[in-house]
């Protein structure tokens, strides 16, 4: 049997599909250039905050205990201190869907009540992502409207957090090319319907039905699309060999170790550019339960540390530390497997940039998040530091309400990333620049 | 206008409405116009040209004046400018603002008191040219007047529609469909507003991908599988090893052969740590007494029966028949019992609960107990039970105890000499049936293909059975014609080699996934025009069971009869009188009162102690005990509903619906059963809704110091006016007393009065904070807490739960309160009866209210209190309403 750990490997050798054989537009063959990635990796409900920053700031820092994980890829990335969203954004919960916003007027975490802005990652994807076979991919461990990607009108997209569906998605199977083949018959029939069912509604329903209408006809796009491209390729790996149908707090080991395989394959073979992940919802509701640490609850122990001293609080911060440092674990193992995969004459990793952190630092408190950016280096981005914003604050973010009028917010981290891409995001949110730290020369 | 007056206006708190769909008082109707024909009379005839002109005219120049200031390019306070052209209200985001504007306006909040006021004049003119733009906007984007959107079914009924149509009900077994689709807007009420329920192509994608497997589960299209059945009789076992449990050999087990002899595998069964009864059942005690290391859900075969069944394909129907009693000691309740899939190959343990089974008949009067598992239904990972060749199925006694019980202590050393009597059930024998077993087809494909059973021909079999279930998926008589494109499909699929049964899989699917099941279609005209009978049928079946119309609906709604007043309140009675009208009421009651925060909020019940000091038996103390709580509220109006009571009635009442659970909470004796009944209630409870725990335990969300919470929620689901945004920033009040030292010595009421003393704040917090004071005497679990001990030398003083209403009324109590708000006679904005019929509005309409709706609500209070506020009385009169009966 296939070592899982393996998969990526064995996969890869058996789908050899650099991207320049596949969709990447003659312009970019021509150059004879990787085309840039971004990856967007949220993790909320607030961390350990005496153990997650580095002490020293500058290059010269030494990792933090949580961010050990990431020691062989120190110069792959940066890490940030005191960066925050201005206003301070994203208070309390908000934060899932302030995170790729930057929308300080969204204030809604019990789901999608108001409209909120365009995040980051579908502002990419609405300019390039076209490129790709699947513009962008939206995964949330909760799944649904739980996610931090926000559609131009401000509606969630709807997350996949299904495993199997995924990977049917990316890589197809003899199942899924017989389903393809059922379910345009089933599109043939039900458009031809809708569009005769259009004609009978007013024009006030005609306007909501119109949504169907747009789902069906996305769908046939997608099928036709996907039919040609799995029709022209072999299946890199049986689906059975994968614990596809892994529970996300159950077996959340299994689950985000093969979800970021399957993504890393995805950017591999330039089947999409930019993926949004959301690992659990911020609060109680979605995966705040940790089965493998005492079946604690994540939220509660976030609520429980305030600021209090590390030693008040000694089980709070452990369990915090413990989901801190299991979620870096993947990140490393994850940053790795890109940075082990060639493209052309670099990596995977150098073309990709990865933004990891989450939008609470303390008990709900949106400032000093814990964030940081890795990979891109070919994408000019400069690494191996650890950057220092909001200096006036303290460690506990407690001096001061938001943020100066020159500081530096995530929407500039937000914005730097789009524009190494090639689409501008000139105040984006509530951007005002790009970060310079973060730029080679 | 006085602070009074305008603090008398309010918002029902619903959507995009909720700060601008206020009431009026009679004495205020000459300033504000808002209400009746004049209203109505006005959107017609105003036309945009005209009303560009009239902003030009009056409405600009005040603005000018009065906000421009600092709303204008200079200043822009609250990132808010009002200088320039007439406002395009259609856009939804811009109508948003200016109904702000509009609440702030009203309430006097701007100008600023240190800015010149608006005359009366000049804020009439203004508010009502706000009130009509807006009005007119939203109205034109749903089509006219009082018009609701068509809207595509919420997750949660399209899982229902597809288990009516599919009979997806299995024995015992509850199947969480819905969650199989994508999310839902969470909103407070109603969920099924149609202007948030987007259709995106994910939803279709999931939304055909679960009708594809729902067609795939029922239809046996595939070859019969090998027809095996076991029995397995605690009689004659043999004694046993069973692995995992604690003392040793204890145990009884062996293999058993097929009954049907052409089969030659055998299934094997052990028991574990249990006794053999004198007629040879075996007795099975609670699973955490027989297995002390037990894990929650986890894994050991001690106290339970383990089968080992032979591996088939996850396809079909896995049946299983345990003939059980319970013994139940007094004060005890009913045990469950606990069915569950179960691998129990080391380092690859897994169990997946599939049944819980209350088994109420004594051990004397044994019972069969049916369990249908449907395979391809049940998310399990098969390929564990494919690699050890067997399926793995564990039947145990999960029961909790009712009582509260420290744990047992014994001399150091020795075994605990267990001191409680707790419910056991006495199995007798389980008989368990293969997929292929029984009647081949099997009973739901048998269904599924009924209406095909007299047709000539193969192709006429299969237009009688797409006939039968389209009319059922799409709710509505069909013409001939519209099944012409599945039968095509059906002709092609058997062109292309399928078997008749298996060719009906893709055109079913199509059925399914077609817009005439995902939405529900109103074919509206320009303007509003009372809706076809079957449209009326739908509206209302889906109102009050949450599903399209019975046989009995269609026929009247296709006898052209439904319509009549007569019939249409008969049927209404016929279907609160219906089980499925449970539907309505816990999706009413749990959404109205924010019911599904007690179960999924992580509030500490602090029950180890009390549980055995175990943690894992509290934690499913813990659970058990919420969902009742959770539970009572609903059960409380089902009961009112069904004998027809006033609504003030559900806010004080000298009876709790409750059960043996429930009743030990509250510390009621001589309640037995898990199931509710009408009890009396004692001193402290008799507030309805109000004095349950269920209800305090949501609006405190798990919080100790809890008054600013439950104040919000007081407002916002009692009273019915919306508490507005708070700021983003601000530290919830515990946080805020332990990071500073000073205000850890104020009492709780000056905490709060601090915490919401800034101008801002002030403005919603002086409604909110005062209504929250009614449960200091309760605590965040809805107990009952005693005053603080007294100090050396001083007397107890009593807990203070006086607190105000928004409009100034004071309370000095929790009864007082409620009798403030249950008055039925005096006209307020927040008399509970009116706060009730908005709700139920809002709730059949499937959309928040607007300011065109408020003649019909004037209208339905005064039908309401005529009728002596009768819940099923309110009721009615919504459905007669036009705005309902009207497309």
């Amino acid at each position: 049997m296939l070592n899982r750990r393996n998969f990526l490997k064995a996969a890869g050798v058996c789908l050899p599909l650099p991207w320049l054989e596949t969709l990447a537009t003659a312009a970019e063959a021509k150059a004879g250039s990787s085309p840039g990635r971004a990856v967007f990796f949220m993790v909320p409900s607030g961390v350990n905050m005496w153990r997650w920053h580095p002490k020293e700031f500058g290059p010269s820092y030494q990792l933090s205990s949580t961010l050990q994980a990431l020691a062989p890829l120190r110069k792959e990335l940066t890490i940030f201190s005191g960066l925050e969203h201005a206003k301070g954004a994203g208070g309390g919960h908000y934060e899932v869907g302030v995170w790729l916003t930057g929308n300080e007027k969204y204030k809604s975490k019990d789901g999608p009540v108001e409209p909120n802005t365009i995040s980051i990652d579908q502002h990419i994807a609405r300019s390039i992502g076209h490129r790709t076979r699947i513009p962008s991919l939206v995964l949330s461990a909760p799944g649904g409207s739980v996610t931090t990607s926000f559609a131009a009108a401000g509606a969630p997209v709807s997350a996949e957090n299904n495993l199997r569906r995924l990977f049917g998605e990316l890589f197809g199977s003899p199942d899924v090319m017989a389903r393809l083949q059922n379910r345009s018959s089933v599109l043939d029939i039900v458009g031809e319907q809708a569009r005769g069912l259009s004609k009978q509604l007013s024009r006030s329903d005609r306007n909501r039905f119109d949504d169907y209408l747009q789902s069906v006809r996305d769908v046939e796009s997608r099928l036709q699309g996907d039919r040609e491209y799995f029709a022209s390729r072999p299946l890199p790996i049986s689906a059975n060999e994968l614990p596809l149908d892994s529970d996300p707090q159950a077996q959340r080991q299994e689950y985000f170790r093969t979800m970021l395989d399957l993504v890393a394959l995805a950017l591999r073979n330039d089947q999409t550019r930019i993926v949004s992940i959301l690992a659990c919802g911020s609060g109680h509701e979605f995966f705040g339960q940790w089965p493998e640490f005492a079946n604690d609850t994540h939220h509660r122990a976030s609520h429980a540390t305030n600021y209090d001293p590390e030693e008040q609080r000694p089980r709070d911060y452990a369990l915090l530390e413990n989901v801190d440092k299991w979620f870096v674990a993947h990140l490393a193992r994850f940053l790795q497997t890109l940075n082990d995969t060639r493209e052309g004459d670099s990596t995977l990793l150098a073309n990709t940039m990865v933004l990891y952190g989450g939008g609470m630092s303390w008990t709900h408190n949106p400032s000093n998040l814990p964030m940081l950016l890795a990979g891109g280096s070919r994408l000019g981005l400069k690494h191996g530091s650890h950057l220092r914003f909001n200096p006036h604050k303290n460690l506990k973010g407690q001096l001061d309400k938001g943020v100066k009028p020159d500081e530096t917010t995530v929407c500039d981290v937000l914005r730097t990333m789009s524009e190494r891409l090639g689409v501008p995001a000139e105040r984006f949110g509530d951007s005002r620049r790009v970060v310079r730290d973060l730029l080679v020369g | 206008m006085t602070e009074t007056q305008m603090t008398k206006t309010k918002a029902p708190g619903m959507g995009v409405f909720r700060t601008f769909g206020f009431r009026i008082p009679g004495c205020l109707l000459l300033l504000a116009l808002p209400c009746g024909l004049a209203f109505a009379a006005e959107l017609k005839f105003a036309s945009a040209d005209q009303s560009r002109a009239e902003f030009e005219g009056t409405v600009r120049p005040l603005l000018n004046k009065h906000c421009v200031a600092c709303h204008g390019p200079e200043k822009m306070k609250g990132d808010l400018r009002l200088d320039g052209a007439a406002p395009d209200l259609a856009n939804s985001k811009t109508r948003g603002v200016w109904e702000k504007v509009h609440s702030m306006l009203v309430r006097g909040e701007m100008p600023p008191e240190e800015k010149p006021r608006l005359s009366t004049d000049d804020l009439d003119t203004l508010t009502s040219w706000i009130r009509r733009e807006v009005g007119r906007a939203v109205i034109a984007e749903r089509g006219g007047a009082g018009r609701t959107t068509m809207r595509r079914l919420t997750r949660v009924e399209y899982a229902r529609l597809i288990e009516d149509v599919l009979d997806l009900r299995f024995a015992n077994v509850p199947l969480p469909l819905a969650e199989k689709l994508p999310n839902d807007p969470q909103t407070e009420l109603p969920v099924n507003d149609g202007d948030l329920l987007a259709f995106q192509s994910l939803h279709w994608r999931s939304y055909a991908d679960f009708a594809e497997r729902a067609v795939a589960a029922v239809l046996a299209s595939e070859p019969r599988p090998e027809p095996w059945s076991y029995r397995f009789e605690a009689r004659g076992m043999g004694r046993a090893n069973v692995s995992g449990f604690q003392q040793g050999e204890k145990g009884f087990g062996g293999n058993v052969a097929a009954n049907e002899k052409e089969i030659r595998r055998a299934a094997k069964v052990s028991v574990g740590v249990t006794e053999r009864n004198p007629d040879g059942s075996t007795t099975l005690p609670a699973i955490y007494r027989a297995d002390p290391g037990y894990l929650g859900r986890d894994p050991m075969n001690a106290g339970s029966w383990y089968l080992e069944l032979p591996y088939v394909e996850p396809k079909g129907v896995l049946r299983l028949r345990i003939r059980a009693g319970s013994i139940v000691p007094k004060g005890e309740g009913v045990p469950l019992l606990r069915v569950a899939f179960h691998n129990n190959v080391v380092n690859q343990r897994y169990n997946r609960l599939l049944a819980e089974i209350p088994i109420e008949n004594s051990a004397e009067q044994l019972r069969d107990y049916d369990v249908e598992i449907p395979l391809e239904l049940v998310e399990f990972p098969y390929v564990l039970f494919e690699r050890a060749k067997m399926f793995g199925v564990r039947i145990s006694n999960d029961t909790m105890p009712i009582a509260d019980r420290g744990k047992p202590t014994g001399p150091k050393g020795k075994p605990v000499e267990w001191p409680y009597k707790e419910s056991l059930i006495v199995i007798d024998s389980i008989e368990v049936f293969g997929p292929g077993a029984g009647e081949w087809p099997p009973r739901r494909h048998r269904r599924l293909t009924g209406a095909g059973g007299s047709a000539k021909d193969d192709r006429g079999r299969a237009a009688a059975i797409f006939a039968d279930i389209a009319g059922k998926a799409w709710r509505r008589p069909l013409a001939e014609e519209e099944m012409t494109p599945f039968l095509k499909l059906y002709d092609q699929r058997r062109q292309a080699g399928e078997s008749a049964d298996s060719a009906l899989k893709i055109p079913l699917t199509a059925i399914l996934s077609s817009p005439h099941a995902i939405y529900r279609v109103e074919r509206k005209a320009e303007t509003a025009a009372p809706l076809t009978g079957i449209e009326l049928a739908n509206r209302l079946s889906f109102f009050l069971w949450g599903r399209g119309p019975d046989d009995e609906l269609r026929r009247l709604a296709s006898e052209g009869r439904l319509s009549g007043p007569k019939t249409l309140t008969a049927q209404i009675d016929r279907l609160l009188d219906d089980p499925k009208s449970a539907v309505f009421v816990d999706d009413f009651v749990g959404r109205l009162l924010a019911l599904e925060r007690v179960v999924k909020d992580p509030i500490e019940f602090k029950l180890t102690l009390k549980s055995l000091g175990s943690e894992k038996v509290a934690a499913l103390r813990e659970v058990r005990l919420k969902h009742n709580l959770a539970e009572e509220p609903a059960r409380f109006f089902a009961n009112a509903l069904r004998k027809n009571e006033p609504a003030h009635r559900l806010i004080g009442s000298d009876t709790l619906v409750i059960n043996d659970r429930l009743a030990r909470y509250y510390g009621i004796d001589g309640v037995d059963g898990s199931t509710f009944r009408e009890v009396p209630a004692p001193e402290n409870r008799r507030a309805g809704w109000l004095s349950m725990a269920g209800v305090m335990a949501a609006a405190s969300r798990g919080n100790k110091e809890a008054t600013i919470h439950r104040g919000v929620y007081l407002l916002q689901r009692i009273l019915g006016e919306h508490p507005g945004t708070p700021p983003g920033n601000v530290e919830p009040l515990e946080v805020q007393s332990k990071s500073d030292k000073q205000r850890r010595q104020l009492t709780v009421r000056e905490q709060v009065a601090l915490h919401t003393s800034l101008n801002t704040c002030a403005l919603c917090h002086r409604k909110i904070d005062p209504l929250g004071f009614v449960w200091a005497d309760f605590d965040y679990l809805g107990q009952k807490v005693s005053p603080p001990a007294p100090k050396a030398g001083k007397s107890s003083a009593p807990i203070d739960c006086s607190g105000k209403l928004p409009d100034g009324r004071v309370f000095a109590s929790l009864s007082q309160f409620a009798q403030l708000l249950g008055d039925q006679q005096q006209p307020s904005p927040y008399r509970f009866g009116e706060v009730l019929v908005r709700r139920l509005t809002g709730y059949a309409l499937s959309r928040p209210l607007n300011l065109s709706d408020e003649e019909m609500i004037t209208k339905l209070v005064q039908t309401a209190q005529r009728n002596g506020w009768r819940l099923r009385e309110i009721i009615k009169s919504i459905v007669v309403t036009e705005t309902f009966t009207q497309g």
